[in-house]
Order: C-alpha cells, then sequence, then structure tokens
C-alpha cells in the first residue's frame, strides 16, 4: 500500500526554495506578470515553485540543441547566450549520441528477468523518492570547446538578460528549431511546458511576449528555410517577418472536441473549424507551422480531402499567383480545416508579389491539380487516416490483416522486451484489410503531453519518442484520456510478490500509465516489427500519404 | 427496446479497448480462464501468476466517507461486497468456482516435452533387443540384411560385425570418434586370391601409392534380404581407372589386333580349309557337320567354348588314318652274316618247320640208305631273309645306323635272340637303358610270347608269318617287323611314344629321327601330329623343349574378363545359320579368315607366331547391341573387380552342413 | 511485400546452388568411394537445428537477431530443401530399419504439418480479413458470453414485453445449443455456409407462431446469430492457425530427438 501520488508530488528543481522564488517574481521579466490573475489552485508561486529550476550554464555549455525535442522553455537570468542562425553547428559538435540503448546481452537477460506476473514494478524505487522530473532534467551537458572559432564561422544571435527561448517546442511541441549555448557563465530558468502553458494562460501581456518572441527568434529561421524566402537578404527578410500574420486555428485541447464530435457521429470537413473556404479569394498564402490541416474540395452531397498540410506545408500559392499573373482576383479551389490545433502565418499578397513570384520559374504546384486525375478509390485510404487522425503518428502501427495470421508474436515480442507486459494491443480501426493497432503512434502532435501534471510523458532528446517516466506517473489517466486513439493504458501495478498495489485509503489499485516507448532502451528497434514472421506489421509514418500506396502495390 | 441489444460486429467495437474498459491481453500468459476454456462467461481478469483465479479478488475493508469501515471491491474485481466487516474486521470471501487452464503455448511446450521424453524413452527401452510378439523391435535396427548375410548375424548378433555393439560406455566413446573397419568382419568369411584390402586384390608394382580400399567402399548393407550388394556405379571404376570415356560406346578403346586368337591353338583344326573345301565336298556331305555348335558346345559355355571330344566330330573323317599308320618298333634288317647258333634257336625255340623237313629228308634218306651228307655245311653261304633297312626306332634302341650292316648285325641278333630266349624283357631293359626312363607305357599290352614267336622266326631267319591281320591294333609280328597298330584317337601307346621321343635324355641325330619318325604329321605313327599341335615349351623350364598339346587348352587366363557365349546364342542362333555363312550365326563375331595361312603358321614351335583362321573379335560388333538404353554395357558387364572372390573353407564347410 | 521477392530469389539461388553442390558431392562421393551420406547427413542435422532454432528465436525477441520475416522464410525455404536433402541423403522415400523408419515417418509429418500450417497462413488470413470483423483469439470468449447474454436478454425483454414463451421455448429448445459455443467448425474451417443455413432455418421454422412484435425480436435475435458466426469464424480459422503448431512444434522437438540418436548411433557403429 502506498500514498496516491500527487500533482507537484515531484516538483521539476529539487531545491527550489521560497528565496529562489522571491528572487524571481522580483526579476524581469517575470515582475511584469500580474501574479493577481493566477487561480487559487495554480499560484505563480506554485508555478514558480514547481514548475522551474534554475540551472547554471558555463561558457560554452550547449543549453538546447536544434533539432531536439523539449518539453521546457527558458529564461535567462544573467549571462549571456548564442543562438545559432547559419549554418548549423557540426552533429559532433553538438555532442550527439544515441539513447543509451542496452547491449546485446544485457537486453538477453530479460529472457530470465522477465516476471510471469504482469506489471510488477519495484517498489522500493519509488518509496526511495528518486523521482526524476522529466523534460530536459539529464544534466551530461556538452560544451563547446572553441567559443570565438564557433562565432567566427557561424552566423549567431545574442540572448541577453530576460530573454525567453524554448518556449516554441515547449508549446507546439515540435523540435527545437536552434542550438543555443551559453557565451559567458549563464543562470537560467528552465520552466516545463506546465508551467509555461499555466502563465501564458493567465496573463496576455505573457502571451504577446511570447509571440513576438516568436516572430524574432524563430519565423526567420523558418521562413529562411522555405524555398520560397530562402534567397532573401537580411533586410527584406526582416520586412517579410514583420509583416506576416500569427493564426491558431482550432483548440488546443482538439482531442476532446474531436472525440466529442466522433461520439456525435460528425466526421468529416465540414465539422472542423475552417481556415480556409474553397471558392473564397485569398489575401495571403497559408503557411502551416504546426499540427494539421485538411485540404478538401466539395464533391457531391461531401467534401473530398485532397490531401492534408502539415508543418511548413502552404495554401493558396497556385491561387494568388494566377491572380497575380492574370491581374485579376482568383478564388480558391480548395477549402482549409484545421485538424485539431493547427498554427499558421499568413503571407499577405503583397509581399509574395514583391518576393516570391517574380522569382518563380514555373506556376506553383497544387495538390488539387493531381486529384482530378485520382479515382476515389485511390484516395480512399487517405479519406480514412485523416478522418481517424492517423496522420498524425510518426510510428503508427500498420498491420496488413490479409498476411497477420493473428499469432501474437508481436505482441509476445513486446512483452518480452518490457519486462513481460505487452504495451500495446493488436487490436484497432481497420479499413479494408488494414489495421492500425493500438500502439503509440508517436504523434507529430502528441496530445497526450498535455495536461500531464508531472511531466512523466515526455519526448526523448534523440529522436523524439514519446516515453512515459514510470517513477514519476501518479497514474492519473490523463495522457491515457487524450489519447485520441486509446494507445495509452493504465495498468494496476503489482509488487514483487505479484499482489497488486492498492490505494491505502481506497482500495482502488495503483495505476500506472503504460505505452509504446518504440523499444527505445532496447538494441534493435521496434520489437513488433522484427517479430513478425509474415511481414505484415510496420510502423510508418505519413510523412506522405502514399504510405499505403506503396504497399498495396 | 430491442435496438439496446441489436449489436451486428460484436467485435468490432474498438472503444471497447478503452483504456478505461480493458486490459492488455496478454498472450504470453501461461494460463488462461478456466471458465472461457469453457466457454461460459469468463471472469473479467485472468488468472494469477500463481495459477489461481485472478476474475474475483476478496473484499478489503476500507474507511468509507462516513469513517466507518466497509467491505470494497474495485468493479472489474467482482464489484461491491454483499456484506461488510464481520466482528473480526475481515471481510467474507466470495469467490465463485474457477480453475485456470494451460494455455495453447503452454500445452503445446508440455506435449513437446512429453512426446521427447517418450521418444527418447522408447529409444533406450528398445536399444536392446527387445521383442514383442513374433517381430523384433529395435531401436537400433538399421534395416534388414542381405539375405545371405543374415544367417550369419541374426536379430541382436550385432557383434558378428559391429565390434563396438554391446560394449560399456568407453568402447562406445571411443568407436564413436575412431573410424569403424568394416572390412575386418567381410574378410573373416570372404577371401581372395590376393590381399582383400588391394585394389583388384593385387598389389601393383608400379602403383604402390595406391590406398587400401575397404568393403563397404563399394559393398551396402542394411538395404534389404534382396538388396544388390554388387550393383557398382561404372564411375566408380573411373575413380581409378581415370581413361577419358564415361560409356561404353562411344569410349571403350577397341580389342587389340587378333583379339582374342593370340596363341596357337591346341589343335591345328583349319576352320577355313574345313569350311570352305571339305564340308562342301559331296562325299563326306553326310558326315559334313551343319552348325558350329556340333563341334563347339557353346549352349552352356561362358568365357570358354569347349570343343567336343574328338571321338565325336574329327573320327568320323580321320579315325581311320589314325589306325592306318603303325608305329614299327623293330624290324630285321639285312644282316651281312649270321651270329646266331641254330642249335641254340633249335633249343629255345624248338624245332622249325624246316628242321622238321630236314629231319624228314634224314628219314628218307636213312629208309634209302643214302648216306646223308649233312647240307648244313658250316661253310654254307648265309643268305639274310631280310633286305630291308633297321626300323627307326631301333636304331634308336640299339644306337646304331640304320645303314650300317656291320655295326648293327651284331647287336640286332643279340636282341632278337635274347627276344627269343626272353620276349619283350630284352627290348624293354633296352629301351629304358636309352631312354633314362620307365618303358612300360611304350610296350604296353605287348605280349613276350608274340615277342618269342617273332624273334624265332627271325632267329631262325625266315619271316614270321602273322596268323592274322590286327583289325582292331594293338601289337603284332608282320613277317619282318615287330609293329603296334593304334586302336583310335588318343591311343596311349602312341602318346607315350611320341612324348618319350620329346624327353629322350640325348640330343643327338639319333633322337633327331626317332622324333622326325615319330613327329611326322603325314606318315608318323597315328599322324597324331597332323592336328595336335607341337609347341615349344621352352617357358616351363622343367619340361621338354617342345611338347604336344594333346588337350584342348583355353584361350589364355583372363582372371579380370568375363564374356557369357551362352547369353548371346539367341541372338545369333549358331544351328540355323551355314557355316559358311559371313556375318551371321559364329561369324557375327568369329569372322572365318580364309586368307590366313593357318597351317604354315604351326610350322615352327613358336606359339605366338599365330595365323588364325578368324579376323579379331571388332568393338563394333558389341556396340551394335551394347549401345541400346536397354541393354547393358556397364563396365562390371565384363571386367571382373575380384580375384577369384571365394569363401574361406570354413565358410564352405558351414555351407555343406546346413 | 516487394523486398521480399528478391528475398525468395536469393533463397531460391542459394538453396538450389546449396542443394546442387551438396548432390555433386554426393554423387563424387558414391563414384569415389567416399561416404556418400555422411555431409549430407550432417548438412541435414544442422539444417534440423536451424529450423527449430525458428522457435528459439520468437522467445529471444528482446534482442535483434533479425527480422523474423527472414526468419519465416528460410524456415519455409529451409524445410522444402530438407526434404530434397533428406531424399538426397537416403536416396529412397521409405528406410528398412526401424528406428529410421521412425525417424523417417517423424520427419514426413513434421514436414506435412509444416506444409498444411503454411497453406493455413497463406490463406486463412483474408478470409477472416473478409468478415469485417477484427478479434484478439483470447478475446473471443468474452464476446460469445456477451452475445449469449445479449441474446438471452433479447428472448427475456420479448417473453417479459409479450408474455409469450413461444420464442424463449425454441431459444433454449434449439437457439441455446448454438449460442453455447462455436458451432459448425469443420464448415467454418473448410469455407462452408452451414451455419447460415442452419440459422435462415431456424428463422422459418419459428417464425410461423410469432406475432409481428414477437418477429422483430426473432430478427434481432438472427441477426445476433449472423454475427456469432462471425466470430465462430474467427474462432475456427484462429484456432487452426495455432492448433497446427500443437503437431508440428511437439513432433520436430521429437525428430531432433531422434536424429541426434541417428547421428551417434552411425558414428558409433559405421564411421
Amino acid at each position: 500500500m502506498m500514498a496516491r501520488p500527487q500533482r507537484w508530488d515531484a516538483p521539476f528543481g529539487q531545491d527550489m526554495t521560497d528565496d529562489d522564488v522571491e528572487k524571481l517574481l522580483r526579476q524581469y521579466p517575470i515582475s511584469l506578470i500580474d501574479k493577481d490573475k493566477f487561480p487559487q489552485h495554480t499560484p505563480l508561486e506554485g508555478i514558480l515553485r514547481n514548475d522551474t529550476r534554475i540551472v547554471r550554464y558555463q561558457a560554452g555549455d550547449i543549453v538546447v540543441r536544434s533539432g531536439d525535442y523539449g518539453n521546457s522553455a527558458f529564461l535567462v537570468l544573467d549571462g549571456t547566450l548564442r543562438v545559432v542562425i547559419a549554418p548549423e553547428l557540426p552533429r559532433d559538435l553538438l555532442g550527439r549520441q544515441d539513447v543509451a540503448r542496452k547491449g546485446f546481452f544485457e537486453a538477453l537477460t530479460q529472457l530470465w528477468t522477465n516476471r510471469r506476473v504482469p506489471e510488477v514494478r519495484d517498489v522500493r524505487r519509488y518509496n526511495r523518492s528518486a523521482m526524476r522530473a522529466g523534460g530536459d532534467s539529464s544534466r551530461s551537458v556538452v560544451f563547446l570547446q572553441d567559443i570565438p572559432a564557433v562565432l567566427d564561422r557561424h552566423q549567431t544571435a545574442t540572448l541577453g538578460g530576460g530573454a525567453l527561448f524554448g518556449e516554441l517546442a515547449a508549446l507546439g511541441r515540435v523540435p527545437r528549431t536552434a542550438t543555443v549555448f551559453a557565451e559567458s557563465e549563464a543562470r537560467l530558468l528552465e520552466i516545463r511546458w506546465q508551467g509555461l502553458r499555466e502563465i501564458r494562460r493567465y496573463d496576455e501581456s505573457f502571451r504577446k511576449r511570447i509571440d513576438e518572441l516568436y516572430r524574432e527568434n524563430a519565423l526567420k529561421v523558418a521562413l529562411r528555410e522555405t524555398p520560397e524566402f530562402g534567397g532573401l537578404d537580411e533586410t527584406d527578410l526582416q520586412e517579410v517577418a514583420n509583416s506576416v500574420l500569427f493564426e491558431t486555428h482550432g483548440s488546443f485541447d482538439w482531442y476532446i472536441s474531436y472525440q466529442r464530435m466522433r461520439g456525435a457521429g460528425k466526421e468529416g470537413a465540414a465539422h472542423e473549424p475552417a481556415i480556409a473556404r474553397q471558392g473564397d479569394y485569398p489575401d495571403g498564402v497559408l503557411m502551416v507551422r504546426a499540427g494539421f490541416a485538411r485540404l478538401s474540395i466539395a464533391l457531391g452531397n461531401g467534401d473530398r480531402t485532397v490531401t492534408y498540410l502539415g508543418a511548413g506545408d502552404h495554401f493558396a500559392m497556385s491561387e494568388l499567383y494566377d491572380s497575380w499573373v492574370e491581374g485579376k482576383p482568383a478564388p480558391l479551389r480548395a477549402s482549409l480545416t484545421a485538424l485539431g490545433y493547427v498554427d499558421v502565418v499568413r503571407v499577405s499578397a503583397p509581399i509574395l508579389e514583391k518576393y516570391v513570384f517574380p522569382r518563380l520559374a514555373e506556376r506553383p504546384r497544387s495538390p488539387v491539380d493531381a486529384s482530378a486525375a485520382r479515382a476515389l478509390t485511390d484516395d480512399a485510404l487517405l479519406e480514412w487516416a485523416v478522418s481517424e487522425r492517423f496522420i498524425n503518428g510518426t510510428q503508427a502501427m500498420l498491420i496488413d490483416l490479409d498476411r497477420c495470421v493473428r499469432c501474437d508474436d508481436c505482441v509476445r515480442a513486446c512483452a518480452s522486451t518490457h519486462g513481460g507486459n505487452p504495451r500495446f494491443v493488436r487490436h484497432g480501426r481497420t479499413f479494408d484489410h488494414w489495421m492500425i493497432a493500438n500502439a503509440c503512434m508517436h504523434c507529430a502532435d502528441p496530445v497526450c503531453m498535455i495536461g500531464c501534471p508531472t511531466g512523466a510523458i515526455h519526448r526523448t532528446q534523440q529522436g523524439g519518442m514519446v516515453v512515459i517516466n514510470d517513477d514519476t506517473c501518479i497514474g492519473c489517466g490523463t495522457c491515457a484520456s487524450s489519447c485520441p486513439y486509446q494507445n495509452i493504458r493504465l495498468v494496476e501495478i503489482r509488487d514483487e510478490a505479484g499482489n497488486v498495489l492498492l490505494d491505502r485509503d481506497t482500495q482502488a489499485p495503483i495505476n500506472k500509465a503504460t505505452k509504446c516507448d518504440l523499444c527505445a532502451a532496447n538494441p534493435g528497434g521496434p520489437a513488433c516489427v522484427r517479430a513478425c514472421p509474415h511481414d505484415a506489421l510496420r510502423r510508418v509514418g505519413f510523412h506522405d500519404d502514399d504510405v499505403f500506396r506503396k504497399r498495396v502495390s | 427496446m430491442t435496438e439496446r441489444r441489436i449489436r451486428n460486429e460484436p467485435g468490432l467495437d474498438v472503444e471497447a479497448f478503452r483504456h478505461d474498459r480493458s486490459v492488455y491481453e496478454r498472450p504470453n500468459a501461461r494460463l488462461r480462464c478456466g471458465r472461457a476454456s469453457f466457454w461460459a462467461k469468463p471472469c473479467l481478469r485472468g488468472p494469477n501468476a500463481d495459477g489461481s483465479c485472478g476474475g474475483v479478488a476478496d473484499c478489503q475493508p476500507a474507511r468509507g466517507k462516513t469513517g466507518r469501515f466497509e467491505c470494497r471491491r474495485p468493479k472489474h474485481l467482482g464489484g461491491p461486497c454483499a456484506t461488510g466487516p464481520g466482528p473480526d474486521g475481515a471481510c467474507a470471501h466470495h469467490r465463485p468456482p474457477c480453475v485456470p487452464q494451460p494455455t495453447l503455448r503452454t500445452m503445446r511446450g508440455r506435449l513437446a516435452l512429453v512426446v521427447f521424453c517418450a521418444v527418447v524413452a522408447l529409444v533406450i527401452a528398445f536399444s536392446g533387443a527387445v521383442r514383442i510378439g513374433s517381430a523384433g523391435i529395435n531401436s537400433l535396427e538399421p534395416g534388414p540384411l542381405f539375405g545371405p548375410h543374415a544367417g550369419f548375424a541374426p536379430k541382436g548378433a550385432c557383434s558378428t560385425c559391429h565390434e563396438a555393439h554391446g560394449g560399456d560406455l568407453s568402447t562406445l566413446v571411443a568407436a564413436f570418434v575412431e573410424p569403424a573397419d568394416m572390412t575386418e568382419a567381410c574378410t573373416s568369411c570372404h577371401t581372395f586370391a590376393g590381399e582383400a584390402r588391394k585394389a583388384h586384390n593385387v598389389s601393383f608394382a608400379d602403383r604402390p601409392d595406391l590406398p587400401d580400399v575397404t568393403c563397404n567402399q563399394c559393398h551396402r548393407e542394411h538395404l534389404g534380404a534382396d538388396a544388390d550388394l554388387t550393383a557398382i556405379d561404372d564411375r566408380v571404376c573411373a575413380t581409378c581407372h581415370t581413361a577419358p570415356f564415361a560409356t561404353f560406346v562411344p569410349g571403350h578403346p577397341a580389342f587389340s589386333p587378333g583379339y582374342p586368337h593370340r596363341r596357337e591353338t591346341s589343335i591345328k583344326f583349319d576352320h577355313a580349309s574345313h569350311i570352305n573345301k571339305h564340308f562342301s565336298d559331296a562325299k563326306v556331305a553326310d558326315r559334313a557337320p551343319q552348325s558350329c555348335a556340333v563341334c563347339h558346345d557353346v549352349t552352356t559355355a561362358t568365357n570358354a567354348v569347349l570343343p567336343v571330344k574328338a571321338a565325336e566330330t574329327c573320327d568320323s573323317c580321320h579315325g581311320s588314318q589314325i589306325t592306318q599308320r603303325d608305329i614299327v618298333v623293330f624290324r630285321l634288317p639285312e644282316l651281312a652274316t649270321s651270329e646266331i647258333d641254330a642249335e641254340a634257336v633249335r633249343d629255345v625255340c624248338g624245332p622249325t618247320l624246316a628242321d622238321f623237313e630236314r629231319l624228314e629228308e634224314r628219314m628218307a634218306a636213312m629208309e634209302a640208305g643214302e648216306t646223308m651228307v649233312d647240307e648244313e655245311a658250316e661253310d654254307e653261304e648265309f643268305e639274310s631273309v631280310s633286305l630291308d633297312e633297321m626300323a627307326p626306332l631301333a636304331s634308336y634302341v640299339l644306337d646304331v645306323d640304320v645303314d650300317d650292316m656291320d655295326a648293327y648285325g651284331e647287336p640286332v641278333q643279340d636282341l632278337v635272340m635274347a627276344m627269343a630266349e626272353e620276349g619283350s624283357v630284352p627290348l624293354a631293359a633296352a629301351l629304358e637303358d636309352r631312354l633314362g626312363a620307365p618303358t612300360t607305357a611304350l610296350l604296353a599290352g605287348l605280349n613276350p610270347e608274340l615277342v618269342k614267336r617273332v624273334a624265332c622266326a627271325w632267329a631262325a631267319n625266315v619271316e614270321y608269318e602273322p596268323p592274322a591281320d590286327p583289325d582292331n591294333g594293338g601289337w603284332f609280328g608282320d613277317y619282318l617287323e615287330l609293329k603296334y597298330r593304334p586302336m583310335g584317337h588318343a591311343d596311349p601307346v602312341l602318346r607315350a611314344w611320341i612324348e618319350a621321343s620329346l624327353a629322350a635324355p640325348d640330343e643327338d641325330e639319333r633322337t633327331e629321327m626317332l622324333r622326325e619318325t615319330l613327329l611326322d604329321p603325314e606318315e608318323g605313327p597315328g599322324a597324331c601330329i597332323k592336328c595336335h599341335a607341337v609347341h615349344d615349351a621352352a617357358a616351363d623350364a622343367d619340361g621338354p623343349p617342345l611338347m604336344v598339346e594333346w588337350t584342348y587348352h583355353a584361350e589364355g587366363q583372363r582372371a579380370y574378363y568375363f564374356y557369357s557365349h551362352r547369353a548371346h546364342l539367341s541372338l545369333v542362333h549358331p544351328t540355323d545359320v551355314a557355316m559358311s555363312t559371313q556375318e551371321a550365326g559364329c561369324q557375327t563375331c568369329h569372322r572365318l579368315d580364309s586368307a590366313a595361312d593357318f597351317a604354315a603358321s604351326f610350322d615352327d614351335a613358336d606359339p605366338m607366331t599365330f595365323a588364325s583362321n578368324f579376323e579379331g573379335i571388332r568393338i563394333e560388333t558389341c556396340a551394335k547391341c551394347h549401345a541400346e538404353r536397354e541393354v547393358r554395357a556397364d563396365c562390371r558387364l565384363c571386367h571382373r573387380y575380384h580375384l577369384e572372390a571365394t569363401f574361406k573353407p570354413i565358410m564352405m564347410g558351414a555351407f555343406s552342413q546346413e | 511485400m516487394r523486398s521480399f521477392s528478391t528475398t525468395h530469389a536469393v533463397s531460391w539461388v542459394v538453396l538450389g546452388a546449396l542443394f546442387a553442390g551438396l548432390a555433386l558431392h554426393r554423387d563424387q562421393a558414391e563414384a569415389g568411394l567416399g561416404e556418400p551420406a555422411q555431409i549430407t547427413g550432417y548438412v541435414l542435422f544442422a539444417l534440423f537445428v536451424a529450423l527449430a532454432s525458428f522457435n528459439a528465436r520468437k522467445r529471444l525477441s528482446m534482442v535483434p537477431l533479425g527480422r523474423a520475416r527472414l526468419w519465416a522464410v528460410v524456415h519455409t525455404f529451409g524445410g522444402v530443401f530438407a526434404l530434397a536433402l533428406y531424399w538426397l541423403h537416403t536416396q529412397s522415400l521409405w528406410p528398412t530399419g526401424t528406428y529410421e523408419q521412425l525417424l523417417a515417418g517423424l520427419f514426413y509429418l513434421v514436414t506435412l504439418t509444416g506444409i498444411l500450417g503454411w497453406l493455413m497462413q497463406r490463406l486463412f488470413p483474408a478470409r477472416l480479413t473478409q468478415t469485417g470483423l477484427e478479434i484478439i483469439y483470447e478475446r473471443i470468449p468474452h464476446e460469445l458470453a456477451r452475445v449469449r447474454e445479449d441474446a438471452e436478454a433479447i428472448v427475456m425483454d420479448c417473453t417479459r414485453e409479450l408474455q409469450s414463451d413461444t420464442l424463449a421455448r425454441h431459444y433454449f429448445e434449439s437457439l441455446a445449443w448454438f449460442f453455447r459455443r462455436p458451432r459448425f467448425i469443420l464448415s467454418h474451417l473448410f469455407g462452408g455456409q452451414h451455419g447460415v443455413h442452419w440459422i435462415h432455418q431456424q428463422r422459418l421454422t419459428v417464425a410461423r407462431y410469432l406475432s409481428q412484435r414477437e418477429t422483430e425480436y426473432l430478427d434481432a435475435l438472427t441477426e445476433l446469430g449472423y454475427a456469432k458466426l462471425r466470430l465462430d469464424l474467427h474462432y475456427v480459422l484462429q484456432s487452426a492457425m495455432k492448433k497446427w503448431l500443437l503437431v508440428h512444434v511437439p513432433l520436430s522437438v521429437a525428430l531432433l530427438g531422434i536424429a541426434l540418436w541417428h547421428l551417434v548411433l552411425v558414428h558409433v557403429y559405421a564411421l
């Protein structure tokens, strides 16, 4: 028996004192936050106390690395840092290393260490209170040895006291866009995203500030990576950046509305928040920053999904180009609706006409062009994948039921790599002879991470796999409820003797959330894929909509 | 209403797998719900790892909102408890009966273990000679032995051949790693003219590098009672005989020229002249053979075809030729002077007819009163009754020239006188003296009385008058000759004389003459040499330099070859084909070569200067049939591997006892 | 799938070359006074071990031992290869010795069950897919129980609402047998429609005695019956795809044992 874990049982920083919190409250820019707007159950002090920590960096230490997934933002308290704009630091300089995987023989020990009793936990581990907080908490700091050389070779920007960075990755659940390292000795306040979310939710000025930061820090980097704006010089780029508008569509907690809509039988583009409608006249091109949007055209009594747009995709480019060429407005040929939560930036038509269209060799392609030649059946799977939101998955478990002999070797393999416990259910939604099994898809937009009170569910630094830290999971089930695909399961844990652990007070079993971790700790990648003797199971990412077609042919 | 009941797709309710409605399916579990296995409503949770039912949990006391203890149980473990805690604070236990059952995989594992153990147990249990009913079942049994072998190794007596059988563990372990020697076992019964472990049972002097062979390299056992242990593939031969051909046709080299007629035959039978000339002669038409098979018995022949007895063939024409040629052992030659005392003759032989006449004359004279002047005056001129030459045989025996009257006069008359006195004994003694060997065979059947009578006549200087002509042959006196007439083919006396002449110890001109006389093909006694070849037997150092081929001998010894004449008869039908027909019957293979100077090749005594009546056998002839698929053309059809394979004497005994 | 056609091609080539090599060796050994069955015997035994290790690989899925698909392909091809190799080794279809006959019998049985299993694994998945239903094998008893409860509830509702036991009587006389557990197993296995026919017949039998309202209940019951048929089909086909291993695996183990015995015997007695 044990006490049920509570939020803030495991503070982000172990050694935050009341004194620290007092100092922080007086320090810019936290001092700008109106702490009276915060509700009683989540006071700003509590957030600072439990969801932040103060981290010190030596000169040359890398704070965040481009490409990493991070769940926290950083506020510079003192010292200076540098953000690398271009070119990116070489990988070896970033100290990239794979997640510590087990060696062959270490993995092999599971042959006899795996329990016959399901979900056995070493309870003493929890009692020792060695709970490590989630997020970027592993303090294996990599540092740059020769800062002047880096500054000489790479274009960088300075971040001084009061600067906030990493908020995009923490809130938008996207990889870090740039590398930041300490130029001098620096003190940073690391805010895990739960705290950041709370502050942003209750303080309007803070939210605006974050948007401005985005414009400053990330937008230019993002624009520079696009083929359209990549060639512009600094002044022009700045002009473009200043002119764009930020928009968000859909709800941040889209999975709730989605499940509600699904429960009511309302599916399809008509029930999704519209971003742009077919037939309207566009005033600018829409570039998706985060999330997914459905591009559809009216067909008969419904809407036909042509494709879906993810981060980096743009909408209405071809229509604007046509109107620029022909000198008269061209209507949108497709509608764009938000699949959940979508962040877009709108680049206005004049900017495009000034900087982009003159340099285009030919008319930009539209996905609508190709759809005319495609039969409805060609896109049936796409329609299904979009409507089920499987496009969110980067590692969805796709099973070809025409090949699957239902031997459950995949499940057994999974169990053998996870202490004798399977981490997925070989069942799920089907279409034709395809099944997306109930295994974590490691979503591009992992909504399960929203609302985790302890940050137990997080992305790994390498690879961005969504994993749950069993030590800090309190079994509240928030992630499991959030997951639109029912891929997170709560299990009743047992002690070494095999007895189900029960709450001392309520006699209810103690739960832990579990799910596929893509065998992060095991050598050889996902055991389920390796274990399938009939080549029926694959982990697929929906980066392009040909994922089914490749296998069908 | 009914709507809520109607679910068309009971398993498709994916929501049933929601985290809050289900747990992981655990196919790796070893047990499954016992109720489910009997299709009853399964427990909500599967069995516990200890084998107990996990579907229902005991109620546990817990403090309720009111602060009082109450019995609680999670919904999926059985739901609310009917009663509260008892006086002792514990909750009552309510568990429906449920015994978890093993899953299919668990059963599979157990089954595998059971089957494996069963097989191991069976193998071990039956590794001895366990008999069930009439049939012995043995886990060592590798298959039935070749029928004839089975008798020597009845069931369980494996150690007859396998030494390791029945040994203790160390023996078995040693046998596992050490190569087994099966040849040892084979050669305990089988034996060969040469060494068993050598290729072809012979140590080839020029190939000392050849490795030893083992029996089981070619012969496989335990393939059934009717298995052919001697079925050997051609390629086995090719292991060593790496001549570049794989099939008989084409590939096999041609036979050597003249094959197989390389050595002169023992009988100088000129097939060409007989077939071409004699047999077609109208005079002998009734006696001429109608096919080769009349003289050559091919119906049972394998390698060698033996001619039938001369008495049944040659004699019909040549029999009389033998009996017409006598052997003259002694002839009274012309004498210059008589050395014989008439009185002595009279004493020995009694009065002769002349004596009686003379006595009558004297009686008549006495009656007439005439004084009979004894005309038998010593000075009366001697007139020899014989004007003939001496017989060559006697010349040899007495070692005198046939025409040296002065030389032979005395010994001849001495011998005659001796013969008159003692019959054949002096003659035999003289012969023995000359030949240095017993002479019984030479004079076999010679009646001493005949000799006496003949000698008495000659001693009296008169011709011996034979009582009758000896039709059936044998010894007889004929006026001035003591002769032997052959009784027919294979006359032992003639043969003895000829062999004695060839074995004569002294090589001088008299011996030469003796041989010429006896070996003369036309006029020699019995004309034996007309047909029987005389060969130089120099190769045989102990024998005489020359020898007469009295008996048929096969064409050389070919230990590794085999040919069956009999098997080919049905193809050539020798009895249905005229002998002179070319390329048919026996001439299919044995083609008559009329141009060969057959007879002349026998003029010298060298058996290897042969001009056969037959051309050499051509391989093309064999190929006519043995190139076809259905006809065997493998090496072992004609070639033999082993050298005189046979059994050890003890085995022969074993066979004869059975 | 396409990537594995190359695996197949490579497998064919490799196995073909291997077989040709072994056949050639055997041929030469036979002609060259060697021991023709020795190498093929060793290879065959090694192959047995390799084929059996497919099972071990399934237990060792926590370590990277290559993709199971590759193992399965190797196992399948290896099995066919083993048959060819067996004939090459023995040069006969049926040996003469007692234990060799046991060995051959086991080998043929294992091969036969393997081929049967392979065929089932090829044919059944699509039939399962075509039911439009997907269910985990272990859950079938749960679902069947649920269907049975639903069916009984329909009957109870009908009886309660209409105060008529006609449908209930028919249910307990005939339909209960069907809802009790999976039925028409052979028909399902071989793709027959016995179950559909049976349910249709049951409906015709009782419908004439029912009121219109009762018929609605009967229709619901019939629909449930058709649903259960799909469950039954899943049970039968999934069972078949699992249970053939109940024969294949234990026999393989026995075969390994007796093959080892054969190896030892041959060494002790003849090699």
